[in-house]
């Protein structure tokens, strides 16, 4: 009952004139920035943190939440229309949206999409309500032993979804991010580290600056590397949402909407995955499977209520264990702490509104990619228009000029340059950015928790091992590493058919 | 087996991560101990440092053989093979970017009054991609027209935003 009043008060807390401007305005900005393809969600709250890092907390923090679900919900759009996902987290949704478009029904898609990514945020949203309080209070129990093992386990988690196919390299990304995070004055005896007597060097790589580099200038030279894109058509039926749809697959949107909320709370996962991940189980389920990857309204439902549905999951270890769910999601924690809030397991204690709050700000963002469903796709289509040769070094500047803005000093330009460079051959080499950035934000969590559980018991590793949330968390992180080694997981395959009743054993 | 071009660039990769990990360690185990202070070892700075450089470590040695196992040591680089790769289109505009980029925000910026630097490298940025030697002559002017105008309202916009704006002082 507390809580409900808390929702009540957060949500007439933005019912003002300011806060609904900002809300209409950064939504529409998140899904231009969703649609145009090379502009992400990451690199789109990145330079949003640093265009209001100078504005009250509450109403900055509102502007990166609807830009956030508002860039999610506008790659569905380029996805539809030329085939190529606006976002990472859009992929799945050129599966069936692309022949969708094809077949003349683009409108249709478009309002399937909206529907899947109102429906998914709005799955996600209550089960953001009801379990950041239960989590956060669970989350106190947690102390260093614990917190070593979840920013271990977040890496491999997420170097393992983000690459699949290889989850090597997204270790190999993750580890990096953590070994680049030592860069700086240590958070113990203030030791400088790796800082070579840089005094710019001491305070480390700011995560802004690096993550523009890593999202935007990264992402301005693949676009410019790649093709030019295709002439878009449009054609003339309609793009309201439709109910049948809703009643049809109400099965598929509820799975979805869970499943990406699981997928999204998974540390440094994200929408991308939740997507792929809910495509894949409505497929596995549905009675029109073979329709699949030729038009399935089914498939493209739960492409966009997973992505969709992710994004308030990712939000809630950022607001419970202060560990981003997402790429997006880390850009949210660090402006969470450009604005002085301090996510983590005392939030609930420290800011009890702000939870609220938050959920209040998903709330609103829902229903603005609900209106803008509706009225913003024509107007998109003029703006995916604008050839990359004149809108890329547009973003530059603002790239540049963003990463200099938060501290006033040419260092973070440098930095922005750096990741940025190196984002892009990382990319080319299949690595996945998504764990390099989790490592840099966990980087510091690791530290200071593996040598201060290690002081505490004076190097003796049982309490590390035998806790049961660290044995929980350790036991994950080692059964996820072994079976993503081929014979490991062909060997225990076998032993487990073996045991199968009725089968003989060979 | 010809070796993928994947396997090559993992091999590569790994060579560098190997090397990269090792000095990462040395510079851990060279970290100040702070005995001094007598602080706790285990809190020593070089710790973490040392065990994710170990970590890295491993993790670029298994990939390193396993891109050897696929061949990717057989990098089979010539003159001719760089000269070709260079001359593809998208190498070569990502090149130009890559250029572009890095004199405008690595040297001009700061060195020049940033209005000019922006208007500068949106002109040139936009004027070389849209560049067409086979167009008409007012095809061509139109270009540089476009080129000009995006640049002077980028900008115009980006300094009076954030130097009035957000009360930032300009590089």
């Amino acid at each position: 009952m507390d809580n409900l009043v808390h929702l009540y008060s957060a949500i007439n807390h933005f019912l003002t004139f300011e806060s609904i401007a900002a809300i209409f305005l950064s939504t529409a900005l998140g899904v231009v920035v969703g649609a145009l393809p090379g502009l992400t969600a990451t690199m789109g709250l990145a330079l949003m943190t640093t265009l209001t890092f100078k504005m009250d907390h509450d109403v900055a923090l509102l502007i990166l939440v609807c830009t956030y679900v508002g860039a999610i919900y506008g790659g569905s759009r380029t996805a539809i229309l030329i085939n190529i996902p606006g976002t990472p987290a859009n992929a799945a949704t050129t599966l069936d949206g692309f022949p969708l478009a094809q077949q003349g029904r683009a409108g249709r898609a478009m309002g399937v999409a909206t529907t899947g990514s109102v429906l998914g945020t709005i799955i996600g949203l209550v089960i953001m309500a009801l379990l950041t309080p239960e989590l956060a209070d669970y989350a106190l129990e947690f102390q260093s032993f614990e917190f070593f093992w979840l920013a271990i386990f977040g890496v491999v988690i997420s170097g393992q979804l983000t690459a699949i196919e290889d989850p090597i390299k997204g270790w190999i990304a993750g580890f990096f991010g953590l070994a680049v995070a030592m860069v700086g004055q240590e958070g113990i005896h203030a030791t400088p580290r790796f800082t070579y007597d840089f005094t710019e060097m001491l305070g480390g790589f700011a995560l802004i600056p690096a993550m523009v580099g890593a999202f935007g200038l990264s992402e301005v030279l693949s676009s410019m590397k790649g093709e030019r894109m295709k002439v878009i058509k449009m054609t003339g039926d309609r793009v309201l949402p439709s109910f049948n749809d809703v009643f049809q697959y109400w099965r598929t949107i509820i799975r979805s909407g869970i499943i990406g909320t699981g997928i999204g709370i998974a540390p440094g996962v994200g929408e991308d995955i939740g997507a792929w991940v809910s495509y894949a189980a409505a497929r596995r389920a549905s009675k029109e499977k073979e329709l699949f990857g030729k038009g399935s309204v089914e498939g493209l439902m739960a492409a966009e209520t997973g992505n969709n549905a992710a994004v308030p999951g990712a939000i809630i270890p950022v607001l419970t264990l202060g560990i981003p769910g997402s790429a997006p999601a880390a850009v949210l924690l660090a402006a969470m702490f450009i604005h002085g809030v301090r996510p983590g397991p005392m939030i609930m204690y420290e800011f009890p509104d702000f939870v609220f709050e938050t959920v209040a700000m998903v709330f609103f963002a829902t229903l603005a990619i609900g209106v803008y469903g509706i009225t913003l796709t024509r107007p998109l289509l003029k703006i995916l228009s604008i050839p990359r040769e004149r809108l890329m070094p547009v973003v530059f500047v603002l790239c540049a000029i963003g990463s200099y803005a938060l501290a006033q000093r040419m260092f973070d330009v440098y930095v922005m340059i750096g990741f940025g460079v190196l984002g892009f051959i990382l990319r080319e080499m299949k690595y996945p950015m998504a764990p390099l950035v989790l490592g840099i934000v966990l980087g510091d969590l690791l530290d200071k928790n593996l040598r201060r559980g290690l002081v505490l018991t004076d190097g003796d590793p049982t309490p590390f091992l035998m806790r049961p949330i660290s044995a929980m968390l350790w036991v994950v992180t080692l059964l996820i590493v072994l079976f993503s080694i081929e014979p490991v997981r062909r060997r225990a395959s076998t032993f487990v058919a073996s045991l199968k009743p009725g089968r003989k054993k060979s | 087996m010809k070796p993928t071009a994947m396997a090559k660039a993992d091999f590569v990769t790994s060579v560098v991560l190997v090397a990269f990990s090792i000095a990462y360690i040395v510079e851990s185990y060279r970290m100040p101990r702070l005995e001094a202070q007598n602080i706790n070892p285990w809190s020593a700075p070089g710790v973490v440092p040392g065990f994710l450089g170990l970590i890295l470590f491993v993790l670029g040695l298994v990939l390193l053989v396993r891109s050897m196992a696929k061949g990717g040591h057989r990098l089979g680089w010539t003159a001719a093979t760089v000269r070709e790769n260079v001359a593809q289109a998208g190498i070569k505009r990502l090149l130009i970017t890559a250029l572009l980029c890095l004199v405008y925000a690595g040297f001009m910026m700061g060195n020049m009054p940033y209005w000019l630097a922006t208007f500068l490298f949106v002109s040139a940025f936009t004027g070389v991609f849209e560049w067409n030697p086979e167009a008409s002559r007012k095809r061509r002017m139109l270009g540089i027209a476009i080129a000009v105008t995006l640049g002077a309202a980028t900008a115009a916009v980006v300094s009076i935003t954030f130097e009035y704006g957000f009360l930032v002082t300009l590089p």
